[in-house]
Parts: structure tokens; C-alpha cells; sequence
């Protein structure tokens, strides 16, 4: 029974990295594939319709520890406090934006929140890559099974560890390598005219540079 | 870092399947993309992301969450999980709406395949 609840935990997670990933990724790309309003808004009607539906995934895997493994959940919560509500801040401020992006006919109004929508995304993917090196390095818990995680102590991966180290740092770039790639193959499929043709170009780039990343990953493993 | 992961690859036949979809996909998306299949491209993309972590999920088990201070103190999925009795009750409400959720998932990718529309999908925002 645990083992099928850790199997549900991991594929809630994986589903919402997956679905939602690709609009990390096109928002990544928002501003290197759509150079003027008009193809900005395709990459954000893009992803409009289903962004915030992919979040549920999220708040469901959210739901899932807390039934299943609560102990995980009371830990890594409070462990991860700074870390998480940046995460619920990058995804609050990437809706805002997306909303209200369009409301005023201004110049300087849209580039604004198009700057807000790309650095919400880029911090997402980051945040989550950190999150993913943090847990196969591990973190620094105490004989009652709390910890606490600054940004970074001293870049080591031993002992009284920060969210930043040598590790973690390059897993976060390799996650943001590996969404980018996802949203560019996910806006070749939904775009037309100039916006597709970047994401083509783009897409081929950037998965033949995820296979050196990968295996870079993997010997830092 | 964690030598560990990779001896848990290779001693379960879970990350050896999902290495396996890792590898195809890996080499379909690229020509998936040549080809001009790009539906077919994402459909692979989406599998590699689902493969990459998948993996790794079967490689940390049982252990959830390591811990860097002292080996003795890492936390297994027995340590965190709730009573039987939970996971039961749990089990029994999840796959309805997994269901449920997977037919609405469904439903929305149908709604809108395909290229975008801008004046459908720009949702009032423009």
C-alpha cells in the first residue's frame, strides 16, 4: 500500500511537471520567439486557456502527501519555508501577469508585466531543479526529522546544506534546459508564421544541447 | 553526490522500462521535429520528462528524504506514511478522480488542439 501511494505521489508530481512544464517553457521563450505584441500574444493564447487548469496538479499533489505522508509533508514544508512561498509567488505573479498583461494599451504597461511573466518562469523552473537536487542530495535533518534550508551556506553538499550548491545549481540550469526544450517543441505545435519557425530552430538547438546536459547531470550524480 | 540513485536503477526493472521510454523519446522528438510531426514531438517530449523522473523516483525508493547531516536520520516512505486504515479509505476515493480529473484533461486538450486562435483563446486578457 505504501509503495502504490509513493507510485501516486510521483506520478501527481510528474503529470503536473509534465503538463505544466511546457508553459514554463513557452514562457521562457516569450520574449526570444516573439519579438513584437502580436506574437506575444500567440505564445500567451499559447498557453492561456490551460495554464491554470495544469496547477491543480500541483495542489493535488499538495493534497496526496498530506493524506499519504504526512510526516514528509510537516518536514519538508517547514524545511523548505523561503524556498516554497517563492514558488507560490513566481506562480501568483505569472497569472497576474498573463491577466493583466492586456488590460491597458500602454507600451511600457505590457513590457512590464511580459518582463514579470518571463522572470516568473525562468524562477519556477529554477526553483523546482533546485527542489529536485535537494532532494536526491538530501538535506540537513535533525534527530526529530525537521530541518531548515537557507539559500546556501558554504556551496558544500555535505553537512549543514543550503537550497544553492554545487550540485543543485547545475540540476536547477539542466531543469530550465529541459523545460525550455519542452515549451519550444510545445509552441512549434500550437504557432504559425515567424513564431513557429523560431520555435523549430529552437527546439532542435535546444534538445541536442539537453543530451551533453544530461550526461554532465548524471556524472555529477 | 548520491551513487547510490544509479545502483537503484540498475537493480529495478521499473527504471529499466522507464530508461527505455527515456531513450526512444529522446530519439523520436528529434526526429519527430525533422519530420514536421510535432504533435508526435510533444507527445515524445512529454514522455522523456515523464520517463527522466519516473526513473529517478524508482531509484530513491523507499527513501524520500536524505539527509546530508547524518546517513542514520534519512526518512522512508514507511517512516511518513499515514495508517493502513488511511491509505485504504485514500485508495478507495483516489482512482474516481483520477478518473474524473483525466476526462476533464482530456476534454480541455480536445478544445483546443491544434493551432492557436487568437480571438477563442485569448480568454478576454487581450
Amino acid at each position: 500500500m505504501i509503495a502504490l501511494w509513493y507510485g501516486i505521489l510521483v506520478f501527481m508530481l510528474t503529470t503536473y511537471i509534465v503538463l505544466d512544464g511546457r508553459n514554463f517553457g513557452a514562457g521562457i521563450l516569450h520574449w526570444i520567439v516573439a519579438r513584437n505584441q502580436a506574437e506575444r500574444r500567440q505564445v500567451i493564447a499559447a498557453i492561456g486557456p490551460l495554464w491554470s487548469w495544469h496547477e491543480v496538479w500541483l495542489v493535488g499533489t499538495g493534497g496526496v502527501m498530506v493524506m499519504a505522508f504526512p510526516r514528509l509533508m510537516a518536514a519538508s514544508f517547514s524545511g523548505c519555508y523561503l524556498a516554497l512561498f517563492l514558488i507560490l509567488w513566481c506562480v501568483l505573479l505569472r497569472g497576474i501577469s498573463i491577466e493583466v498583461g492586456g488590460h491597458l494599451s500602454d507600451r511600457l504597461w505590457q513590457e512590464f508585466w511580459d518582463s514579470v511573466f518571463v522572470f516568473s518562469n525562468v524562477l519556477l523552473a529554477v526553483l523546482f531543479g533546485a527542489a529536485l537536487g535537494n532532494v536526491a542530495r538530501g538535506v540537513p535533518l535533525t534527530a526529530e526529522g525537521t530541518f531548515y534550508l537557507p539559500f546556501f551556506t558554504n556551496f558544500n553538499i555535505y553537512g549543514n546544506v543550503g537550497l544553492l550548491d554545487w550540485y543543485t545549481v547545475p540540476m536547477a540550469l539542466f531543469c530550465v534546459l529541459i523545460l525550455t526544450a519542452h515549451g519550444a517543441t510545445y509552441l512549434t505545435m500550437k504557432t504559425e508564421g515567424a513564431v513557429h519557425e523560431r520555435s523549430v530552430e529552437l527546439t532542435r538547438s535546444l534538445w541536442l544541447a539537453v543530451i551533453p546536459a544530461f550526461f554532465l547531470i548524471t556524472l555529477l550524480t | 553526490v548520491r551513487p547510490e540513485l544509479l545502483q537503484g536503477i540498475v537493480f529495478r526493472p521499473v527504471a529499466w522500462l522507464t530508461l527505455v521510454i527515456c531513450g526512444a523519446s529522446a530519439y523520436a522528438i528529434l526526429t519527430g521535429i525533422d519530420q514536421q510531426r510535432e504533435r508526435l514531438a510533444l507527445v515524445r517530449s512529454s514522455f522523456l520528462l515523464f520517463g527522466l523522473l519516473m526513473t529517478a523516483a524508482a531509484a530513491l525508493f523507499p527513501i524520500m528524504l536524505f539527509s546530508t547531516a547524518d546517513p542514520a536520520r534519512q526518512l522512508t516512505a514507511t517512516d511518513c506514511a499515514a495508517p493502513d486504515t488511511s491509505l485504504i479509505i485514500g485508495t478507495a476515493w483516489w482512482f474516481p478522480a483520477l478518473i474524473l480529473a483525466f476526462c476533464y484533461l482530456y476534454f480541455l486538450q480536445r478544445h483546443y488542439w491544434g493551432k492557436v486562435n487568437l480571438p477563442k483563446d485569448n480568454q478576454g486578457f487581450y
